[in-house]
Parts: C-alpha cells; structure tokens; sequence
C-alpha cells in the first residue's frame, strides 16, 4: 500500500491543499520515518521538531502555494536561526546561528516546515558523505556503499523516504553526484540564482544552493520558492525568474542535444555507458535531435576545479580561530596557539588537506603557475561551453563513471575521490545549470544518473527536458520502488 | 612536483595548523601526489586575458546590526561586550 511519504512533494501539497490530509501529519510521518529508519542511513545530524511545530502553528500566515505545507529537510551548512548547523565538522558541532539563511526565510514564508538538518562530508569536502564528524550516511539501496557527496544525507534521505524534499548545495557535483547514486532527482541551479547569503562557504564562486527530491517536478517547484535576487549575496543576479514548475511542457521536440565523446570513453563503467545513451535516445525518440559534440577541456577540470575550489577553501576557513565562535583547544598559552590548536584539533584530515593545498597554491612562487593559471583555464573552459552551446539547448553525460563505491574505498586515497568528479566539475567552474535524473539500474543493483547540463541560465530549458524524460519513462519510480 | 617535510612545515604555518610530527610524512605524501597531478595543467596553453569583473555592487542601505548577545552566544569564552582570548602582548 502506498504510504504518505511515496508521494511527491507536490502530490502532498495538493493533498494538503484539498483536505485529504495535513500539514501536521506529514511533518509527523517524516520524524516517524527518521526513527524508524536513520539509525542505519545516519542522513540527519539533527531534527528539528520545535522549529517545525512553531512553522505549523502560524502556517496560516505563509504565502499559498504548491507546496505549501510540505515539510523539508536541509543540508547542515545552511543556517537555520536558532537551530544548530554544524558542516558535520567538530569546528562548529555546537554553533547556533543567530540568523536564517536567505533560503531558510523564503522556504519559512512559503510554509515548507523544517523537518532537520542533514548530514554530508564535513564542510562540503568529499563526494561520499564519509568525511563527517557525526559518522558515514549510508546508500539506502546498499548500506555497505555509499550515498555520494557531500549532499550525501540529503540524496539518502529522500531516497530512505526519510524526507519528502531538501536542500543541498553543489560546488563541484555535491548535490547531482550523490543524487545519481542514491537514484533520485537533484538540480544545481546557474551561479546567482540562488543567494548563498547563509550558506557556509566552502569555495564562494562555486557553490550553489539546489533541490534534490523525488523528481523533476518538485524540483522546479522548489526552485519557484528560492530563486531570485538578494542584495546580501554579491554573485546574486539580478534576472527575472519564470515561474519553473509553470515552465514544464514535456515537449522536446526540435531541442539539440549535444553528446560529447569525451564523457563516454575509457574510464566509464559499460552499465553507465549504456543507461545513459539510453536516455540520450529516449530524448531522440520524443523528437529531440542528438548531435555529436567535443569538450577539449576534459582532461583539465579536475586540477583546475581542486586548485579553484581549494583556494578559495583556505581564504573561506580562516575565519575558524576559536575566538567569535566555532571549537576552541583549551589548555593553550598564547593567540597563536589557540588559533593553531583550535583549527588543529576542530578540522578533520580531508578538511586539512584542502586548506594545506589552497595555502600552497597561493603561496609566494606557486601563485602563477596554480591559481593564475587555473583561473585562466576556467576562462577557456567557459568559452568553450559558450561555442557548443550556441548549436544545442544541452548536454547528455552520465554524472559520474561509476554507481555509489563501497563505504571506505575513497578514504585512504583523496586523488581516486577527486577522479570521480570529472563529469561534474565543469559545470560549477562555468557556472552553468547541471540536472541528474535516475536513468536505469547497473548489474550491480546500483543507480545510474544522466546529467543533463544547460547554457548559463538555460534552468527552465533543462528542467523542462528532464521533467520529458520523467514523464516518457518511469526510471525515477521504479528505483524508489514507487512503480 | 616534490614536496618535502619542510614544504609542509611551512605551509601548515601558513595555514595555522599544528601537524604533528607522526602524521607529517602522510600529509607529505597526500600533497605530492594530488600536486602531481596538478602539475597536468601547466601543459594547457594559457588563453590571455584578464578575468572580466562582473561584480555589481549593492546600494549602501543602513540596515540593523545583529544582535550583540546574540553574536557573542556561540563565543567559547566571553565578558558581556567580547569574546576572551589568552593573553596578546608579553
């Protein structure tokens, strides 16, 4: 029998909306679901009960729309006032913010309760959700893999049925990546359509705040209530925002899709291969037209991403002192002291290892032969996107060249982890809109993603082509067992 | 690329990370290979040209400060007006 949570965000809105059931028993349902089920999947690092019942009692007072009602789960390291939010890093394991991230008051204003807040790789660094102080999140299709990251506790959540909906945020793949292996529908929006205003910075020109959820449908909804301009956030744009969820057609006719060779030689499992050339001819099947394209770039986005990302990580962290807020060491004698021991003893050793990086990539001597050059790369690979995007509305290529690995197999090698974020780097470094759709299973029961990605801009384009596939095929229902 | 002890010596003071002597030879480790692998993009012919500014500035509205008590609720150590650290000047 179905369950209240097999349903989609949207469904429940509607139901809400109609009567059928209320806002109070989903919320309900989700913190059932979350103690009956978190104990193997370790996806929250907290629920958030008090701030949901106090969103419930003055529901009446947000704005109508789809989903209000619908309860949400957010990543932990965007702020929620009064709530703890910890990056899943003992750095700030007990740091209240004072204030809401600005996705926190739209989705507060739009009456989405919060449900809690999820775990991930500590302060965003990884992509399988290992990385945490509060423990491993596990896949829920295979506990012994894991769900991808660092949006890990979100995609495991959603999948579990632990959430309804979340939050997450992408940086280099952290909200499509660990969709895919996890088989669920995850959207990084383009760069400042989202205000990070509140989101914890890891590297500030690449982050961005998405949905992951049950499909494409919810996802666009959910971006009809975050996106758009904010003052506090710099990189925000200034753009006029269609409605997304109003913008799905399902029709693909006269659409060119590029198919770049790159993403589908050696090095990419035959099931990933397979599944999503697959999906690239369901697209041609409904009167989309592929067409061969290159990416000449391939072979640099990974240095240039890590050296970017990495950079930026080491400016961005040292705000952590153990002085204004944040793990302080005790036992120390000077300033200097505190400082070194607090970050010491308050970072994990991936954490570590990126700040180490990023202080040597712009250390005196390195400076022009890393970052500048990096910086400089990212140009080209801009341009480059530019040119193929001037003949197709998007690009078909897998999310990753493998399904979820097994729980500790990246740990001990930091370089194997940073290769698995090959497909989806380039998105973040362009700033481009990247979609990942479940789009069949591998031999080994895993998952498989396709990403589609769009020009800067282009989110209500690629929505709408994902939300086609989702309505021709039924991957994204079979894999959570709603088929 | 090579990367020795005292690379990351420096760079862990750069950084204001106490690395204990134990784990340095890992740490040295770890860089050199992901640096290595870094070094790739030096083959990469540079395009020329400056990173175009896009920044836009916002108005420059008054707006409320935070709360004080607020801010200085997640300080480890605090008097009523700022947080507390070990002694600065000898």
């Amino acid at each position: 029998m179905m369950g209240l949570l097999d349903h989609t965000a949207l469904e429940l809105g509607a139901m809400i909306a109609r009567g059928e059931t209320t806002s109070a028993e989903v919320t309900d349902a989700v913190f059932a679901a979350i103690a009956a089920k978190d104990k193997d999947i370790n996806a929250y690092i907290g629920v958030s009960k008090e701030l949901a019942a106090v969103q419930l009692a003055a529901l009446d007072k947000a704005a109508d729309g789809p989903l209000k009602g619908v309860p949400i789960s957010i990543k932990d390291n965007i702020c929620t006032n009064g709530v703890k939010t910890t990056c899943a890093s003992a750095m700030l394991a007990d740091f209240v913010p004072p204030y809401d991230a600005a996705v926190i008051e739209k989705i507060k204003a739009a009456g989405l309760p919060v449900a809690g807040k999820l775990n991930m790789d500590e302060f965003a660094m990884g992509s399988t959700s290992e990385t945490s102080h509060f423990g491993a999140v596990k896949n829920p299709h295979d506990l012994t893999r894991v769900p991808g990251g660092s949006s890990g506790g979100a995609a495991a959540a959603v999948a579990a049925g632990e959430a309804v909906c979340a939050l997450g945020s992408d940086t280099g793949g952290s909200i499509r990546q660990p969709a895919s292996y996890c088989g669920v529908t995850g959207f990084k929006p383009t760069y400042g359509y989202v205000s990070r205003y509140g989101l914890v910075a890891y590297a500030s020109s690449l982050d961005q705040i998405g949905p992951v959820a049950k499909d494409v449908a919810d996802c666009a909804a959910i971006m009809d209530v975050i996106a758009g301009h904010d003052g506090r956030d710099s990189t925000s744009l200034r753009v006029k925002h269609p409605s997304y969820l109003a913008s799905l057609t399902g029709d693909v006719k006269g659409r060119t899709i590029g198919v770049p060779e790159e993403c589908f030689g050696d090095g990419v499992d035959e099931d990933v291969k397979r599944a999503v050339l697959d999906c690239a001819k369901t697209y041609e099947s409904l009167g989309a037209k592929l067409l061969p394209v290159k990416l000449d770039f391939m072979q640099s986005v990974i240095p240039t991403y890590y050296i970017i990302a990495t950079a930026e990580a080491s400016s961005n962290l040292s705000r952590y002192d153990g002085v204004k807020y944040g793990f302080r060491a005790d036992k120390v004698n000077s300033i200097d002291d505190l400082y070194a021991e607090s970050r010491s003893q308050g970072f994990g050793d991936e954490v570590k290892t990126r700040i180490l990086l990023g202080a040597f990539v712009l250390s005196s001597g390195y400076y022009d032969a890393y970052y500048k050059k990096a910086k400089n790369v990212q140009r080209r690979i801009i341009a480059e996107f530019g040119e193929v995007f001037k003949r197709c509305d998007a690009l078909i290529c897998p999310v990753a060249p493998s399904t979820a690995p097994k729980l500790g197999e990246s740990l001990c090698d930091s370089m194997s982890m940073y290769l698995s974020d090959i497909f989806t780097v380039p998105v973040n470094l362009a700033g481009l809109p990247g979609l990942s759709i479940p789009c069949g299973t591998a031999k080994n029961g895993m998952p498989i993603g396709a990403q589609l990605i769009g020009a800067r801009g282009a989110d209500a384009t690629l929505l709408d082509l994902g939300f086609a596939y989702q309505r021709a095929t039924d991957h994204h229902r079979v894999i959570a067992g709603r088929a | 690329m090579t990367v020795d002890r005292d690379t990351v010596t420096y760079l862990s003071k750069l950084a204001k990370l106490n690395i204990k002597s134990d784990e340095i030879e890992q740490a040295t480790a770890r860089l050199e290979k992901i640096l290595g692998y870094m070094e790739s993009l030096k083959a990469v012919e540079p395009t020329g040209g400056d990173p175009e500014a896009t920044l836009a500035l916002r108005d420059d509205v008054v707006l409320p400060s935070a709360d004080k008590d607020e801010l200085l609720a997640n300080c480890a150590e605090r008097t009523y007006f700022a947080p507390v650290v070990p002694k600065v000047v000898e």
